[in-house]
C-alpha cells in the first residue's frame, strides 16, 4: 500500500488529542455589523481548511480499515469454507458408520442372535 | 466588573414564516447581566430572496448578520458560530435553532444555570419540544407560538425551578448554551455528520467523557416548533425524524449511549420536574385569570381562564385543569372532591358550568358562593 505522503494523514496524528486547550488565538476586533462579513469568513475560511485536512486523513484512515477488514473477510470465508467441506467429509464417515451399524444389527436379526 | 459577553448564534436555512419572530425575540432579551449579541448564521439559504430580505432585517432591527458563500450543513454553520464566539473573547455562546421564540429570561436564566453549579460544559433550555426532556403541550403552535405565553412560562419556570440544572445524557442544540471555556476544552461539531442531526449528541458525549456535566436548565423555557428548521434544510423528511446514518455514527463511537439514555428514563426524573411546572402554572393562571370549572363529561375549554374540568367517575372523580394547551390531571375521592378544589383554588374568580348535573356543583357553587351555568342536556352528556 502506498504510505501516505503528508504526515497529517497517519493514524497517529489523526488519535492525538485535541489540542484546542493550548490554542490562544489572538484576539479579533468586536464584531459589528460592518466587519461581521469579513471578520467570519476569515474564520470560517481556517476552520475549512482545517476540515479538509481532517477529511484527507479520514478518507485515507477509512481506506487502510476498509481494505484490511475485506482482506479479513475473504480470509475468514475461506476459512469457513475449508472448515465446510471438513464437516461435509466428516459428515460422510458419521453416515457410513451409521449406515455399517444398521446392516450388523439386521445380519444379527437374521441369524437371530 | 465588566458584564460577560455572550454570543447568541442562531443558524438559518429558508425559514421565510419563522426566523423574523426568533430574531425579534432574541433581540427583546434581558441584558441585565451579560451583554448578548444576536448573531445570524445564514447557511446559504437557496429561497429566491429571502437572504437579501433577512440581512435587510437584520441591520433595521440591530442583528448581526452572516451569509455563508455555500451551504455548509448544520455542523459546520454551529462550528463556525463556536469558533466565532471563541476568537472573538465571547464568554458564553449559544446555538440556536431559527424555528424558535426565546423567552426574555433566556440568558439571564441559563448563566445562572452555569454559574451556580459545578463544573457545567453545557445547558440546553427547557421547550415543548426538546427531544426526550419535552414539557407536553396539546397543541404547542396554537397556544406557544406567542411571545407574552413564552415569557410567562419561562419566569413561572424560573420562579420554580432557576438556577437549578438536570443532569441528562445528552444536550439539544435547538437551544443550548456553552461557557467559552468548554468549547475551548471539547472543540467544535464534527463535520461527519453531513447536513446535521446527532453532531451535538456527539459534542455532548465528547464534553462527559472529557468530565463535564451535560445539563439541562429548567428556569427556561423556550417555544420550539420544531423540525420546522430541518425540514426546511432537507435534512430529515416528512414522516422522518432522524438521520439513521448518523446515528450509526453514534452507536459505533458511543456504544454506552442507549443504556444510558435508558437508564435516564427509568430514573424518571422528568416526570417530577414537569408535573411541578404545570401545576405552578395552573396554580398562577388560575390566580391570574381565574378559573372556569366544568362539572360532567364533556368539557368545553376556556379561552382565558384556566378550565378546571371534573368528571365523576363513581367513588373517584378525575380533575383536569387545562391552560394554553397544558394539562394536569389526577383523581380525587368523590366526597373530598369540593374539598381538593377549594384548598387548591380557594381564592381564584369562579365560574361553574355544568353538564352534568352532580353533588359537586351544590358544594362548590356554596363553597364559592356563584350560580352554576346550567348547561345540561337533560340527560348525560355522553353515551
Amino acid at each position: 500500500m502506498a504510505k501516505p505522503s503528508r504526515p497529517t494523514t497517519t493514524t497517529a496524528k489523526l488519535a492525538a488529542k485535541p489540542t484546542l486547550k493550548a490554542e490562544k488565538p489572538a484576539a479579533r476586533p468586536r464584531l459589528t455589523p460592518a466587519t461581521v462579513q469579513t471578520t467570519v469568513d476569515a474564520i470560517s475560511l481556517a476552520q475549512a481548511l482545517r476540515d479538509v485536512e481532517t477529511a484527507n486523513a479520514r478518507v485515507i484512515d477509512l481506506t487502510r480499515r476498509l481494505t484490511t477488514m475485506s482482506q479479513e473477510v475473504l480470509d475468514l470465508r475461506a476459512q469457513l469454507s475449508r472448515g465446510a467441506v471438513g464437516r461435509a467429509g466428516d459428515h460422510g464417515v458419521a453416515r457410513d458408520l451409521f449406515e455399517a451399524r444398521a446392516e450388523i444389527a439386521a445380519l444379527r436379526l437374521q441369524l437371530g442372535n | 466588573m465588566a458584564k460577560p459577553r455572550v454570543l447568541h448564534c442562531i443558524t438559518v436555512y429558508n425559514g421565510r414564516a419563522f426566523v423574523p419572530r426568533a430574531i425579534s425575540s432574541a433581540l427583546r432579551m434581558d441584558q441585565s447581566v451579560a451583554d448578548i449579541d444576536v448573531l445570524i448564521l445564514d447557511d446559504a439559504s437557496p429561497e429566491p430572496g429571502w437572504s437579501e430580505e433577512l440581512k435587510a432585517f437584520c441591520e433595521a432591527e440591530g442583528a448581526l448578520y452572516y451569509l455563508t458563500p455555500r451551504n455548509l450543513g448544520i455542523p459546520r454553520n454551529v462550528t463556525l458560530g463556536l469558533k466565532t464566539a471563541l476568537e472573538c473573547g465571547y464568554d458564553y455562546v449559544t446555538i440556536n435553532n431559527s424555528d424558535v421564540i426565546f423567552p426574555r429570561n433566556l440568558v439571564t436564566g441559563m448563566i445562572e444555570a452555569l454559574t451556580k453549579n459545578d463544573n457545567v460544559g453545557s445547558v440546553t433550555a427547557w421547550s415543548n419540544n426538546v427531544s426526550i426532556y419535552s414539557v407536553p403541550n396539546e397543541d404547542p403552535d396554537l397556544h406557544l407560538a406567542d411571545q407574552s405565553v413564552v415569557d410567562w412560562v419561562s419566569e413561572v419556570a424560573d420562579k420554580t425551578f432557576g438556577g437549578t440544572v438536570l443532569d441528562i445524557p445528552a444536550g439539544i442544540s435547538f437551544c443550548i448554551m456553552m461557557p467559552i471555556s468548554a468549547v475551548r476544552t471539547v472543540g467544535f461539531m464534527d463535520p461527519v455528520y453531513g447536513r446535521g442531526y446527532c453532531e451535538e449528541t456527539d459534542w455532548s458525549l465528547r464534553s462527559l467523557e472529557m468530565g463535564l456535566r451535560l445539563c439541562l436548565a429548567p428556569g427556561v423555557f423556550v417555544y420550539h416548533q420544531g423540525r420546522g428548521s430541518n425540514l426546511d434544510a432537507g435534512l430529515v423528511s416528512a414522516g422522518h425524524t432522524t438521520v439513521p446514518e448518523n446515528e450509526a455514527i453514534i452507536d459505533m463511537r458511543y456504544p454506552l449511549f442507549r443504556a444510558q439514555v435508558e437508564a435516564f428514563f427509568q430514573a424518571d426524573v422528568m416526570t417530577w420536574h414537569r408535573g411541578k411546572l404545570i401545576h405552578e402554572l395552573m396554580d398562577i393562571a388560575a390566580q391570574r385569570d381565574g378559573l372556569q370549572i366544568d362539572l360532567g363529561w364533556l368539557s368545553t375549554l376556556s379561552d382565558d381562564k384556566v378550565t378546571l374540568h371534573a368528571e365523576p367517575q363513581g367513588d373517584s372523580t378525575l380533575l383536569k385543569l387545562s391552560r394554553l394547551g397544558f394539562t394536569q390531571s389526577y383523581a380525587t375521592p368523590t366526597v373530598d372532591a369540593s374539598k381538593a378544589i377549594t384548598n387548591r383554588f380557594g381564592d381564584c374568580r369562579v365560574s361553574i358550568d355544568v353538564h352534568d348535573a352532580c353533588s359537586l356543583h351544590e358544594e362548590l357553587a356554596l363553597a364559592y358562593k356563584v350560580t352554576p351555568k346550567d348547561l345540561s342536556c337533560g340527560y348525560p352528556s355522553r353515551v
